[in-house]
Formats: structure tokens, sequence, C-alpha cells
């Protein structure tokens, strides 16, 4: 039998250090530090998905300030919420259904408000074909980052001009690369309504980026 | 079974950049429209990829912190009023309870006996001398009953009757509505009460068997002043004292009148 020459003999084996570690930093630890009024575990949180939210937030408004302010709004939410949350499903799925809600709410705004854009005045009013202000752009292109801009424009122009039922979904599968089995959990629906909708959207999607595929 | 539908589906559910099965990769190397459809998906997600990952401010923090600092401190000032919200329900409430309000205050208002309402006298500002009034003819009886108990009663046995305020603004008036009916009553226990002593009585009725009572010609005028707003003037026309009262000697009311009187 071994004798232990020293106390730092006695150690964890490293995995188990590994996993005591990353629960003790893990966001449902870090919300339960929250809970009771930790603020350095929730300004980590707040660290951890802020450029995520606002990203994803942008890309269903497609407007930054706005985006920023939303994406504020849900982790104040959030904090107000703490004593609520659940922890059956993963942090991120809950702050991504807030921030949806939010985005949704926004959108529903902006439409019973009939916001004037722009881009709004050269849509055709029957829904069925936008021709955005668009000027065409008769000098040479630069170089290929210039072209690899007015792409990565087009699609999130054309993303926004999607229905909201069908933009939430695609964003969260393609661009941020979501399961379905999350996405169905953030919108509260069913995965065979999710699959639909992305299948749908990325039609649509299609329809309006033909020029570029 | 390999078929159209079901390499799309599996296209379409892929994760992106995911390899396909081989028995789908290979019925879209001899399927005209399901490679054109992995094609078109994969380059449209490619493109969808594409965007950019959007950086939140470097102020993002402050500004979620200073932004619940905000809304606590609101909470806070508005938790007095948190449950209350300016809506219809409220709004039916509150006219719910000014109806129930009002008709309680009317219904007080008009019920008999608990309506006193102040009453000012218009005629204090012109007091009028005495003047002397018709003199009263007091019955004999009266004088006989008055003369033989007189002697029986001590000396300082006073026989009090309101000969005239002094000052009708001294005095405070009060009307009532008592069965439908209002009345206007005169308080005088406020003011001074004129006081005939015994022996000039005594004296008086000696002398002769009339004496006279003091009594303004001016009717009484009353200004009942409601509550409301509205007023009512009440004129009541000079008495004629016909008749006296004045207690016997067991207590009882000896009435002597003439006619006319009350």
């Amino acid at each position: 039998m071994d004798t232990l020459s020293s106390i730092d003999e006695l150690s964890f084996p490293v995995a188990l250090r590994q996993e005591v570690i990353a629960d003790s930093t893990s966001d449902h630890a870090l919300l339960e530090a929250t809970r009771t009024g930790d603020e350095d575990a929730f300004a980590e949180l707040v660290s951890r998905y802020r450029n995520q939210i606002t990203s994803y937030i942008y890309r269903m408004t497609n407007d930054y300030d706005g985006a920023v302010d939303l994406a504020q709004e849900t982790f104040v939410r959030l904090y107000r919420a703490v004593d609520r949350y659940q922890s059956n499903y993963a942090f991120s799925t809950y702050i991504y259904r807030i921030a949806t809600n939010l985005a949704i709410s926004e959108l529903r705004k902006r439409k019973r408000r009939r916001l004037v854009s722009l881009t709004g005045f050269f849509q055709a009013h029957d829904g069925r074909e936008s021709c955005e202000l668009d000027p065409a752009d008769e000098r040479p292109l630069q170089d290929s980052e210039l072209v690899a801009i007015e792409r990565r424009t087009a699609v999130q122009r054309a993303i926004s001009t999607l229905p909201e039922k069908y933009r939430a979904p695609l964003i969260l599968r393609d661009v941020e690369g979501r399961s379905y089995e999350e996405i169905a959990r953030i919108l509260q629906t069913s995965e065979g309504t999710v699959k639909s909708r992305i299948s749908r959207a990325r039609d649509f999607l299609r329809e309006k980026m033909r020029a570029y595929l | 079974m390999v078929n159209c539908k079901n390499v799309c589906r599996e296209i379409e559910e892929a994760n992106h950049g995911e390899a396909l099965t081989a028995s789908t990769m290979e019925h879209l190397a001899g399927c005209g429209h399901c490679h054109r459809f992995y094609d078109e998906r994969r380059k449209l997600r490619q493109l969808v990829a594409s965007l950019e990952p959007v950086a939140a401010p470097a102020d993002f923090d402050m500004r979620v912190r200073s932004r619940l600092a905000g809304s606590q401190s609101g909470a806070r000032a508005g938790s007095l009023f948190a449950n209350f919200t300016l809506g219809w329900p409220t709004l039916a409430l509150a006219s719910l309870v000014l109806v129930i309000g009002v008709t309680l205050a009317l219904k007080v208002l008009n019920s008999p006996g608990s309506n006193n309402i102040a009453v000012q006298d218009e005629s204090k500002s012109a007091v009028q001398p005495p003047k002397q009034e018709p003199p009263i003819s007091v019955s004999d009886e009266l004088v006989t009953n008055a003369g033989s108990r007189a002697g029986e009663h001590e000396a300082s046995r006073n026989i009090q009757r309101p000969k005239q305020p002094k000052k009708r603004s001294q005095l405070s008036s009060v009307a009532s509505l008592r069965n439908g009916r209002r009345l206007a009553t005169q308080e005088f226990s406020s003011s001074a009460t004129p006081v005939v002593k015994k022996e000039e009585a005594l004296a008086s009725i000696e002398s002769s068997p009339v004496f006279q009572i003091e009594a303004s010609p001016q009717p009484l005028r009353l200004s009942l002043d409601y509550s409301s707003g509205v007023s009512r003037t009440i004129s009541v026309p000079s008495l004629s004292f016909g008749s006296e009262r004045v207690l016997t000697g067991n207590g009882s009311l000896v009435k002597s009148s003439s006619k006319g009187s009350w």
C-alpha cells in the first residue's frame, strides 16, 4: 500500500477537478449566484451573452441602435425574473426566448405604427415582390471585399423582409447555428413546425437572393 | 428507401457543412432535380452564414447597470400606485362611488330631523327700538291664580319670560324639516333672557289687570341657506300674544286664550 509523503499527493483526478471548475462557472451557477444577489455573477452573464443577443436581435430587426436597446432590455428582464428561472433547459434557451419575444414585439409595434422607412417607398404594396432602394452601381468593383459587403447587405435586407414567424427560426438555425430542438424550445413550438418554417423561409430567401446563387 | 423527398429532407435538416449519407450522395449523382436543390441550399446557407456577428457597444454593461438601477428606483417610487391604472374599470368604480355618495348626501339632506341649517336673520341689521304693543289682557283666572300663588313662593323666584331679545344677531335660528314640512324655530337659549321679577309682576297686576309685553311689530324674516346653494326666505308675521301660560302650583298648565291666538 502506498503511503502519502506530502499533502500534494492527495489530489482529485484531473477530470473531476475540471468538472467542478466548469460547473462553478456554468450559466446555471452564475444565475444561481445572481439570485442570491451576486452582482459579479450577473455581470459575467452579461459579458458572455451581450454580443450574441445583440447580434441576434440586430438580425431580427435590422436596426443596430434598437437591437442594443432591446438587448439591454433582455438582460434587465432576465435580472428581474431571475427567481422564476427554471433550470430544466439551457440558459441560452431562456435568454434567447426573452430576446425573441422582445424582437417580435418590436416588429409588431413597428407594423402598427407603420413606420415609414426610406426603403419602404420602393416596396411593392401587394407584398409579392419588393423592389428595394438599390440603385445600380455602375462603377467597377474594387475588390472581393466590396463584393462580400454588398452580398451580406443584400442577405440582411432579404432576411429583414421575411415574415417574423419565418425570420426567427431561420436566423436561429442558419445564422446562430442552433439545433432544431433548441429552436423549438426558444420559440415554444414543435420541432416539426420549426423545420417547416425554416424550409419555407429558405424558399422565400432563395427567391430574393436568386441573383447571388 | 432513398427517394427525392427523403433526400431533400435530409439536405434541408442537415447541419451546415455536415456530410450527407452515402446513399444520398449516390442519389444526388443521378438526380438533377435533387442536385440543383442541394446546390441552391448549400449556397444559400453559405450566404446567410456569411453574416458576421455584431458586437455590442463597449459601454453595454454600464448601460444595463444604470437601466437596472433606474428600473429599481422607479419600481420603488411607483409601488404605491402599482395596482392603480386609470382605465375603464377604475372610471366605472369612481362613477359608482360618486353616484352612491350623491345619493346618500341627498338622502341625508332630505331626512327629517337631521337637516339642521343655520338660519340667518336678515332683520338683524334693522333693529327697531321696542315699541309699545297694545296691552294684552290677562284673564281674571290667571290673575287670581297668580295672585294667590304669589305668596306661596319664595321671593327670589322669578317668572321668566322672553321679553325681547337684546340682539337678534345673537340668536341662533334653526330650521328643520319634519314630516315633510320645514319648520323654523328660534332658539333663545344663547341669549340673555329678559326677566320679569315677581314683585314687578305683582305690582303691575295690582295696579292694573293688564300688563304690556314689548314685542317688535316687524315680521321676523328667516333666510334658510341650504348647503347645496339654495336659499329660502321665510317671513314670520308678528305674533299677537292673546294668551299666556303660567305654571300653577301643581305644575299643570293653566291656559287662558282669546280669539285668534295660538
